[in-house]
């Protein structure tokens, strides 16, 4: 009988962990420590530094009055990041003549390749409003860290590079005050998007 | 009609492994290996020329002989439409320079 009794405890807390493990949409941070990928959780400093596809430096502080959509990337992506980036363009398509209120960040987790010029000609190809930013892996990573995204160089010969990332997909909105208030998940649909997006500017 | 399809191609970065004339060879395409799609070949096409079997491969991508193409489900069944005929008015600029 209580051999029985401590099975079903054991079997009930593991379904519970599992449960909420899972339930909320966890990653694994750069310190392979388990955080749940939801607004609670996600704090960052309201301003970063790094440098744009034009070479100059960037204080996302100075975009203050502005939607910002933070995503982490790479230009040799062969899905999520051109998926992404098209979604937005339909986005930006169904947000009309808001859509120059609303910045699109493009941060390379590749700087080695990603050169400003190739952010700039890749990013090109979207039609949105977007800038590309780079800078040293250690001021990358501190970003990533910041946004508890997270990204892993993988060997393979399906690129021409030899490798690839596996890097999460979150799509960051911050207000026009600074604060990370939303995040866009890859299933979410444009037209939900821009609703979201409409209803967070305060300009 | 084409004219209008191949804008939105441009616009949801097709060009950006298709190439801005749909000849396979954007800037990415080098990249990758098979490479993607010459959409003024016929024989390119792995699902097939047909309307649907564009826009099947355009809606779930490919998955098949290693080919890595995504599948973009939030492009509209309208402007998907315009980007198709686009795509097979490239076939008929090839029948033609033959």
């Amino acid at each position: 009988m209580k051999n029985n009794l401590l099975c079903s405890m054991i079997i009930c807390s593991a379904v519970f962990f599992l449960t909420y493990v899972y339930a909320g949409d966890m990653s694994m941070s750069n310190g392979n420590k388990p955080v749940a990928m939801d607004l609670g959780v996600i704090n960052p400093q309201r301003d970063f530094i790094l440098y744009d596809q034009d070479g100059k430096i960037f204080h996302l502080k100075d975009h203050r009055g502005q939607i910002v959509l933070l995503f982490f990337g790479y230009t040799s992506c062969p899905d999520v990041c051109p998926l992404a980036l098209s979604k937005l363009a339909r986005v930006y398509t169904l947000l009309g003549p808001m859509r120059q209120k609303v910045l699109t960040l493009f941060v390379t987790i590749d700087p080695k390749h990603d050169t400003p010029q190739k952010l700039k000609e890749y990013l090109r190809y979207f039609n949105i409003n977007a800038i590309g930013l780079t800078g040293t892996k250690q001021e990358i990573d501190a970003v990533v860290d910041s946004y508890k995204a997270t990204y892993e160089k993988v060997e393979t010969h399906l690129s021409a590079l030899g490798y690839e990332f596996d890097h999460t997909d979150y799509l960051y909105l911050i207000d026009t005050q600074g604060k990370t208030s939303y995040l866009f998940h890859p299933d979410d649909k444009p037209e939900d998007m821009a609703q979201i997006i409409r209803g967070s500017y305060h300009g | 009609m084409e004219n209008k399809g191949k804008e939105l191609y441009l616009s949801y970065g097709c060009a950006l492994c298709h190439g801005h004339n749909g000849e396979g060879n954007g800037i990415n395409s080098q990249k990758f290996n098979p490479q993607p799609t010459n959409f003024h070949d016929p024989k390119a096409y792995l699902h097939g020329t047909d309307k649907d079997s564009i826009r099947r491969s355009i809606q779930y991508g490919i998955k098949e002989n290693n080919s890595i193409m995504p599948a973009f489900e939030d492009i509209p069944p309208a402007e998907l439409d315009k980007i198709i005929s686009y795509l097979q008015s490239l076939q008929k600029e090839n029948r033609k320079q033959q």
